[in-house]
């Protein structure tokens, strides 16, 4: 690193303690790093959560209904009010009976009825599975359930009579607040959030349903089956609910309503979040991020990795990985399904928070290159929103390429093993040891994405890397040859471990693949020939019983069962949906 | 979301997925001059038409929950007992009462019509003697044992002596619920029994009457109350189901008598009118 006054490292630079108000400059293989800016007490983060002008205002609405609900049991008198001048209104609609607008407000009245709401919603989910996206899927049943479960708690405790004129339409139960509005609305509501895409279309959407819940609150006060205020608090309630559950669950920044199928659970960094990563990058690394592009999608499930254009002489590339919430309930899924499914095999303890996720993985990168295996430098985390994203930037490894498509020769075979007999000996393991992982940058063996690293594996994680490492260099250089290179840095019982610890779900699937396509092109099963070069050993079990694991497997099944029980209750009819 | 919020509204929502739990005075009689519940007028706005509509004067001992249900032309109580409802009372504007046999309803604007289909709290011992000497055996087995009780509960023993095949009378024995004793010219001579039952494990042969009380008492089936009570009256019918068994069926008609009664629907709506309020059907 050179300051652009001298040439002085960034370590040096940095411990000088600038004039105030004069910016810091220091260039860095070429990258300018300026600027550093501590945010003060009081100031926003970066990445605000979505809530906007619009759902302040539903939120607003949303606390006022609570305070009706509630002055209602604290001045019981009000409610002789609100009867009053409800009763007054609903009069005023059956003064206005006639046989052609009594049909008219009966069919309107469908809109409200539980088994129309039932097909939009049941449609509505079924489109979110086939796309994929949960957050939505989950957001909507969550926004129902909230909706339908004060609806009749609310229902029970207020015990409000049917309005005191001629009934004529059909109800249901209590009368405040309106089951079918806040059926209707809440499902709109949902529809307008998870299936239409931002902007015109969505406003359209959302008029629409506006203009169709209008209708409904008018039918059913026509028909008598609600008071007016009934069915404005449950549009009203309804209404909020569902847009303040989704600017906070679902935000649009992060999960954009598309209709890609199979996008995964990758974060949106365009808009509001890659303006947020422009500026903590540039105010907490200094880095002037010019460009930023989601990169290797395909081969990152537990973050979404990022390739940042950033201002230098010329201007350089550094690669960052963002992670938030989602990323670390995937991480504590992961961990839950593989202790169902082996147990305890190695660590499963699942961490509390993302920053917790982001200080390990930072420091297992820098443990590793001071153990010397060698990977891209990290530059530091970013943090984008408190407890919720952190930003992890490190070195780009700009002309590097995979192992698997680079010319392989000895030297590089004992390279590659080197680096595992270097984590060996530190007592490290990188876990991930797939040929995405394993890259030949300038000649050099280069190891990414070491973040899911552990600090004293066991052994069999240990002999799952070599086994790993053993079948990357296999695919280009053949088992024997691997094999003989091996034996240099490892015991024959090392090598014979590996494979005894081989199994198809310790392979990575890219690796799995590759190994499939061998077999099926030249008819070579290369795991079989290193296991016959290698001593016998018996195969090592992967299966570990522990408290925990029957514990979180008879949870799953009981889960499983409930799902089943669900899924039979809304297909009879007998469900919340 | 938090997890255990997310949790709580799944159990919120679990609860109110199902109706309405009762506490004693939500549906109750008092007369609706001296006041009325909400659930009340929900009731009879439910069935506008009726006289009368279900009200709760007091909940017995082994009640359950008491469930409420209300919906245009339709309003229902179910009582439940450990799982499931054993006494469901529903108001509608009419009801079917086919099959059913009317009874002293002690009102002069109300008909009670009775339609139950199993009374279990006796114990019933059918004889089917496949002969002469075998229906003398018989007849001699009834003098002998008497008014009899079997686990605290009366015991009646009867003999089947219809033109009948023995396995018809058998089986219509069966089906009734009966115990059979069957006695051919082998048990007549012998004063032993061949006994039956729907319950495999009491079934014997060459018993003698003693061991077959014994193994009956040992094998006493539940009480169960199954069946109908219809009240019609101007405007609407209410309808008791019921589906007891167990110890709530042995005082379930007393209980049913006593806790359940009828709440004077067209004086409410008397009381709403002259408020100004109607809780009438339209025209």
């Amino acid at each position: 690193m050179e300051s652009s006054e001298s040439t002085a490292s960034p370590l040096e630079v940095e411990r000088g303690l600038p004039t105030l108000g004069v910016r810091r400059e220091v260039r860095f293989a070429g990258i300018r790093v300026a600027g550093r800016r501590r945010r003060p007490s009081g100031e926003g983060a970066p990445l605000q959560r979505e809530l906007h002008a619009a759902g302040k205002l539903w939120l607003l609405a949303g606390i006022l209904m609570i305070g009706l609900w509630i002055s209602l049991f604290a001045f019981p008198a009000t409610t002789d009010f609100w009867t009053r001048n409800d009763v007054a209104v609903n009069g005023w609609f059956v003064d206005l009976r006639t046989a052609g607008l009594t049909g008219l407000a009966e069919i309107i009245a469908i809109l409200g009825s539980s088994w129309f709401v039932r097909i939009l919603r049941i449609g509505t989910l079924l489109a979110l599975i086939f796309v994929r996206r949960w957050r939505h899927f989950f957001a909507v049943i969550l926004a129902v359930l909230i909706v339908e479960a004060t609806v009749e708690i609310i229902g029970e405790l207020v015990g409000r009579p049917r309005p005191f004129v001629p009934i004529i339409g059909n109800w249901e139960g209590p009368s405040h607040p309106s089951r079918p509005v806040a059926a209707f609305g809440v499902t709109c509501a949902a529809m307008a959030y998870s299936l239409v895409p931002q902007g015109r279309r969505r406003h359209l959407f959302l008029g629409a349903g506006g203009v169709l819940i209008g209708l409904l609150i008018i039918a059913q006060l026509y028909l008598g089956a609600d008071h007016p205020t009934d069915a404005l608090v449950s549009a009203i309630y309804s209404g909020a609910v569902t847009v303040v559950l989704f600017r906070w669950f679902a935000p649009e920044s992060g999960f954009p309503v598309h209709w890609k199928r199979g996008v995964t659970a990758h974060l949106d960094v365009t808009g509001d979040r890659g303006e947020a990563i422009k500026q903590a990058v540039a105010q907490q690394l200094g880095l002037q991020v010019l460009e930023l592009q989601p990169f290797g999608l395909e081969g990152s499930g537990g973050s979404t990795p990022l390739r940042l254009k950033v201002r230098g002489d010329p201007d350089q590339y550094v690669f960052a990985k963002l992670y938030s919430q989602t990323h670390l309930r995937s991480d504590r899924w992961y961990k839950i399904g593989r202790t169902i499914l082996y147990g305890s095999l190695e660590d499963e303890v699942r961490f509390a928070s993302v920053r917790r996720l982001v200080e390990y993985e930072d420091y297992i990168q820098r443990l590793m290159r001071d153990a010397g295996v060698p990977s891209a430098e990290p530059f530091g985390i970013v943090e984008i929103a408190p407890e919720r994203e952190y930003l992890m930037v490190s070195e780009f490894l700009e002309g590097s390429e995979e192992l698997t498509h680079a010319e392989v020769d000895d030297e590089v075979i004992d390279e590659a093993l080197r680096v595992i007999r270097c984590m060996w000996d530190a007592g490290l393991a990188h876990r991930d040891i797939k040929p995405a992982n394993v890259m030949l940058n300038d000649g050099r063996v280069v190891l990414i994405d070491v973040a899911f690293g552990t600090v004293r594996p066991t052994p069999w994680r240990q002999a799952v890397d070599l086994a790993n490492m053993l079948v990357i260099l296999g695919l280009r250089a053949g088992a024997p040859r691997v094999y003989q290179r091996a034996l240099l840095q490892f015991a024959p019982e090392d090598i014979a471990e590996a494979f005894a610890a081989t199994r198809s779900v310790t392979l990575p699937s890219q690796s799995r693949s590759s190994l499939a396509l061998l077999k099926r092109e030249e008819g070579v099963d290369l795991v079989d020939e290193f296991r016959k070069l290698a001593p016998s050993a018996e195969p090592i079990s992967i299966q570990r019983w522990t408290g925990r694991r029957v514990r979180l497997t008879a949870g799953a099944f009981l889960f499983g069962i409930l799902g089943l029980l669900i899924v039979t209750s809304e297909l009879t009819g007998g469900g919340v949906l | 979301m938090n997890r255990r919020l997310a949790l709580g509204v799944v159990c919120v929502a679990a609860l109110a997925a199902g109706c309405s739990n009762l506490g004693l005075g939500d549906l109750d009689c008092t007369p609706p001059e001296r006041g009325f519940s909400s659930r009340n007028i929900l009731t009879v706005q439910a069935v506008p038409t009726a006289r009368y509509t279900p009200c709760i004067d007091e909940v017995r001992l082994g009640w359950g929950d008491i469930v409420w249900n209300v919906r245009k032309g339709e309003a229902q109580l179910d009582i439940l007992g450990a799982f499931s409802p054993f006494l469901t009372v529903t108001v509608t504007p009419s009801c079917d009462t086919t099959g059913a046999d009317e009874v002293p309803s002690g009102r002069t604007d109300i008909a009670r019509f009775e339609n139950v289909t199993a009374r279990r709290a006796e114990i019933h011992i059918t004889i089917v003697p496949t002969g002469e000497q075998p229906a003398a055996e018989a007849h001699r087995l009834v003098l002998q044992l008497g008014s009899l009780k079997l686990d605290d509960r009366p015991t009646r023993i009867t003999i089947d002596e219809s033109d009948l095949s023995a396995a018809v009378r058998v089986e219509q024995a069966l089906s009734a619920g009966h115990f059979v004793w069957i006695i051919d010219e082998l048990d007549a001579d012998e004063g032993t029994v061949e006994m039956r039952s729907r319950d495999r494990a009491v079934a014997g042969s060459r018993m003698s009457p003693g061991e077959a009380l014994d193994r009956i008492e040992d094998h006493v089936p539940e009480v169960s109350y199954r069946g109908y009570w219809y009240f019609v009256f101007d405007g609407g019918c209410i309808t008791y189901e019921f589906k007891a068994s167990g110890t709530v069926a042995e005082t379930i008609e007393e209980d049913a008598e006593d806790a359940l009664d009828f709440y004077p629907a067209y004086r409410l709506r008397e009381i709403a009118e002259g408020a100004g309020y109607q809780l009438v059907e339209e025209g």
